[in-house]
């Protein structure tokens, strides 16, 4: 399919048009994980009236940003994240993505990356179809973990032979690009069993593997639980040693590994989760989702009632200059190459080096970052620091942008 | 007419809370026609909202009433409001002492109740001539015969005549105002005499600045004259004098037996004292009114402006709030913790706490309060007292012989089935019985010698949780008695925080140095390192709760472009961030201190 003009003129300046990334928020799950304090609602397929209300206040808001900003842009992504949007009939979700292509002009099919998450419970072969049907070609599988008694200890709806029917079923009748996420650092979880689970995976030989160390956060029951000692995790060096067992098994097996927790084969990165670390604008729609629009960022509600009433946006700031190269340094930092200095000069019209250089040489002496005069980013050793290496390189003393 | 004090009649009305004070003020107004029927809002008086949502009354409001009675005749009623609550005790005098007479409304389903006797004794001491009204008798539960039996008993007044009326429904209203234009007597001020008028109330209106409530004893006050506040003795011209009713309403002159309110540029909140006497600058009264009696605030805490807020903001509010009740107290004080702050004085736990909700609510400050604290006696070896009200000031325990505690006599009415539940939880907080009587076959009132030290600490919630809401509580202070109280500190990561400093009796600091470290243990999130929590006495560790240890080192997945999310995570880091305060390297949220604070149930 080619872009879509009938519904749009481009005008003659379409030449300046840049490129933008949509992220589409649906904030419903089958049940609430035991970990997780995003912005999710346990509701059952059994609710359709919320379910459309949802997709009917997403497709105006989306009406009102392409009115505002439509005509700067040209969408080069768009991902379909939540919850789990597969809980939803995935037709509803293709009726959104067509609104998209009437409200926005986007790139042509062939050059344009469309994701939609899935959960391995909700994802049969119907679904599948109406992916297929959506024009969805990346698809990003919760599997979390091949251990069906570390789904459990998650509080995960599905099994691992699920998982395996899920993805096989993906490759079927979608697309062989798909993105398998893990989970390691989970209660029970040996080094042993988390092999076993990154094996597995590898055997499947996904286009995209992301690998995430589970984290408490508070508010959530397994916060609680483990603060009142009746939750037990992974031994922080044994959480460390399962993420560089996969770093080494994910090189090994030709992927590389181009962001913290994402590893890919040759020319399958996502170039929608790029856009987050390069500064790149994107649009995000619906509950709680978040946009970065020409430097501005902006926040939507995370109230249900208010996001279906109207009241999209929470907040909106454009930020100091000074949080700005903080953002852009823990963003571009996130991606394994690091980032170049000459970029942040032209970014921002300030000399890294003056302005970092003190504490930069300090992390740089101590090993937990490495740098060849022109460029900057993590060691191996800094992986494992990555929250202490951002917050001493941003906020330490001696730079010039003060406390 | 306006000169003719015959057809005056200043009066207030006193009740226990609940009993339907407001609402009989609102059918006063309503019946007078002071306020049309549409206007009225629930509970005209009580203006301010955390009144209205807390149903009590805690600023004074008067306001003219005309009512035409039997006898032919139009008569100036001055009604003014008082509130019914424990604490409140300074404010009911000073508004007594503007009247001649006061409505003593009883509740026909509940009875006499604490505060009631305690107003009623307020009352007397002034000389005022109570009038009773038996209120509520719409209800099924009610029993007017039997309440009127009990206010002849208990507190031995006349109480045949008295109205049987439901000022929810507006029942027999006239009844009331008849009463009091037979029963309340005129004023009988000189109005050729020098000026002398009583401030009962006063607030800062942000156009005419201090506007004072005042009731004139004697003399004239007119715009233009020049006065002498008797007190602070400063000079003034008056700008406006007027009535509420209830619109402020200017007038010439406020004359001998008057009410109203007068302004006079006054700038400076403190210069306008509750219980002042106004006089005529050049032909001043030789002596005061004697109403005014220096409060004694009975209860303190440390009041320090949050992460985030001015230091200069919270003495601006404190001093707006001061003004209008001359109760507060507050001076500067600074802790190791918290920094720069204010010890504040309170009348007791229910004034700290609208103190407090005030202060977040109207002046929308972000502070953070400290535990409760009385007045300490510290008797020093060389002979010598200090009295200390804030524990980190207490001397060090071989300096001093011993300390002295303020004992309150504590009069608690309840139901008779709640009796052995309320002795237990007096004993418990080292309450000694003097007597207990029965009031009437099912209601007793319980008479303790208590220390104060325990009754601001929750122990009202406590008996309210334990009454089911039908025990009530009023105390007065009764003498100092020696003790055996000790320091207790509260340690985050082997450092103490001298906010969380408290005084308690030796005999329960196991119990609680156990409650506050556990319930910190609650609030205090994970940090890098484990996080010892001690309570102790000197060097010995009494109670210890650890939070455990968490290691966040590395950034969580980057969700949907939620950039600030990782921002926050690396901005807590850096130091202590909004309603969390950084002690050592411990973060400690700010319903820490108030956590420690709270009647627990489930003990």
């Amino acid at each position: 399919m080619t872009q879509n003009k009938e519904t749009r003129t481009v005008s003659p300046a379409s030449s300046f048009l840049r490129p933008l990334g949509i992220y589409v928020h649906i904030p419903f799950c089958r049940q609430k994980c035991r970990y997780c304090d995003f912005v999710s609602l346990p509701a059952g397929p059994e609710d359709p009236d919320r379910h459309s209300a949802y997709i009917a206040a997403l497709k105006q808001e989306l009406k009102e940003r392409a009115d505002r900003f439509g005509d700067q842009y040209q969408v080069d992504s768009v991902y379909i994240g939540g919850g789990t949007p597969t809980m939803l009939d995935v037709d509803r979700i293709n009726e959104v993505v067509e609104e998209i292509f009437r409200r926005f002009s986007v790139v042509g099919r062939d050059r344009l990356e469309l994701t939609i998450e899935a959960n391995p419970e909700s994802i049969d072969e119907l679904q599948c179809r109406r992916i297929r049907d959506g024009g969805f070609n990346r698809v990003s599988l919760g599997v979390q973990s091949l251990n069906d008694e570390m789904l459990q200890n998650l509080g995960r709806v599905h099994d691992a032979r699920t998982a395996a029917e899920s993805f096989r079923r993906i490759r079927e009748f979608v697309t062989d690009n798909i993105n398998v996420d893990l989970m390691f650092g989970i209660p029970g979880q040996t080094p042993a069993i988390w092999s076993e689970t990154l094996e597995s995976a590898l055997a499947w030989k996904p286009a995209h593997l992301s690998f995430y160390s589970l984290q408490l956060e508070e508010g959530t029951p397994f916060y609680r639980h483990y603060k009142s000692g009746e939750l037990e995790l992974p031994a922080w060096e044994v959480n460390r040693q399962m993420y560089h067992t996969a770093v080494t098994r994910l090189r090994e097996s030709g992927y590389e590994h181009y962001e913290i927790s994402s590893a890919a084969l040759p020319g399958k990165c996502c170039r929608h989760n790029l856009k987050y670390w390069s500064m790149a604008d994107y649009l995000g729609l619906g509950l709680s989702a978040h946009s970065c629009l020409d430097v501005v960022r902006y926040e939507n509600t995370s109230d249900l009632d208010q996001y279906i009433r109207g009241e999209y946006l929470k907040e909106s700031s454009p930020g100091s200059k000074e949080e700005r190269m903080g953002d852009y340094l823990f963003t571009a930092l996130r991606q394994i190459r690091g980032f170049e200095f000459a970029d942040f000069a032209d970014r921002f019209d300030v000399d890294f080096l003056s302005e970092y250089g003190a504490s930069a040489k300090e992390l740089i002496r101590e090993g937990l970052l490495i740098s060849d005069g022109k460029m900057l980013r993590f060691s191996a050793q800094g992986l494992d620091r990555t929250n202490l290496v951002l917050s001493r390189l941003l906020n330490d003393e001696g730079g010039t942008h003060g406390a | 007419m306006e000169n003719d004090q015959t057809y005056i009649r200043n009066f207030c009305i006193i009740a226990h809370i609940d009993h339907g004070k407001s609402t009989l003020a609102d059918r006063l107004l309503e019946a007078t026609g002071s306020v049309a029927h549409r206007d009225m809002r629930e509970q005209f008086l009580d203006n301010m909202d955390l009144e209205r949502e807390r149903g009590i009354t805690i600023k004074l409001q008067a306001t003219r009433l005309l009512y035409r009675a039997r006898d032919g005749h139009e008569y100036i009623f001055n009604l003014i409001d008082t509130p019914g609550h424990v604490d409140f005790t300074y404010e009911v005098s000073r508004s007594l002492a503007a009247c001649e007479g006061a409505v003593l409304i009883v509740d026909a389903t509940q009875g006499v109740e604490a505060q009631t006797l305690a107003n009623v004794y307020l009352a007397l001491e002034e000389n005022l001539e109570i009038v009773p009204v038996i209120n509520k008798i719409d209800l099924a539960s009610a029993r007017p015969e039997e309440v009127i039996h009990e206010i002849e008993d208990v507190i031995g007044i006349q109480a045949d005549h008295a109205p049987r009326i439901s000022a929810k429904e507006g029942l027999n209203i006239e009844a009331v105002l008849e009463e009091i234009v037979a029963k309340v007597p005129a004023p009988k001020g000189d109005s050729k005499g020098k000026l002398k008028a009583l401030i009962f109330d006063s607030y800062y209106d942000n156009y005419k600045g201090v506007v004072i409530y005042t009731r004139v004893f004697d003399g004239t006050v007119r715009v233009g004259d020049m006065i002498r506040l008797m007190n602070t003795k400063k000079v003034y011209e008056v700008t406006e004098v007027g009535v509420s009713s209830p619109i402020q309403t200017p007038v010439p002159c406020l004359s001998a037996g008057s009410v109203g309110y007068l302004c006079a540029s006054i700038k400076q909140v403190s210069d306008a004292r509750v219980g002042d006497t106004i006089t005529l600058d050049k032909d001043p009264a030789p002596q005061a009114l004697h109403g005014y009696k220096k409060v004694q605030p009975m209860v303190y805490c440390g009041i320090y402006p949050a992460e985030g807020e001015k230091y200069e903001n919270v003495k601006d509010c404190l001093e707006k709030l001061q003004v209008n009740d001359a109760a507060l107290l507050f001076e500067p004080e600074s802790s190791t913790a918290l920094g720069f702050g204010f010890r504040c004085g309170f009348l007791g736990l229910l004034h700290m706490e609208i103190i407090v909700e005030r202060l977040e609510r109207e002046f929308d400050l972000e502070i953070i309060t400290t535990s409760p604290s009385v007045i300490y006696k510290v008797v020093m070896n060389d002979g010598s007292v200090q009295m200390i009200q804030n524990p980190s000031n207490l001397p060090a325990p071989m300096t001093y012989t011993h300390i002295e505690e303020p004992m309150v006599k504590a009069t608690i009415m309840l139901p008779k089935d709640y009796v052995g539940a309320i002795m237990e939880l007096c004993q418990d907080r080292r309450g000694v019985m003097e007597h207990m009587e029965y009031l009437t076959e099912t209601r007793v009132a319980l008479h303790y010698q208590m220390p104060l030290n325990e009754v601001i600490y929750d122990f009202f919630d406590a008996l309210k949780s334990k009454t089911r809401g039908y025990g009530s509580l009023d105390y007065e202070f009764s003498h100092y008695q020696k003790s055996q109280l000790v320091k207790m500190d509260i340690l985050l990561n082997r450092e103490i925080v001298d906010a969380l400093s408290m005084i308690v009796h030796e005999s329960k600091a196991y119990q609680r140095g156990r409650f506050v470290c556990e319930k910190l243990k609650e609030v205090i999130p994970m940090h890098q390192f484990e996080v010892p929590i001690q309570a102790s006495i000197g060097q010995k560790v009494i109670a210890r709760e650890t939070v455990r240890a968490y290691r966040k080192d590395v950034l969580a997945k980057c969700y949907g472009g939620d950039i600030s999310r990782k921002r926050k995570l690396l901005e807590k880091q850096k130091e202590g961030k909004k309603r969390m305060r950084q002690f050592g390297s411990v973060e400690v949220p700010q319903e820490a201190f108030t956590a420690v604070l709270k009647y627990d149930d489930s003990k």
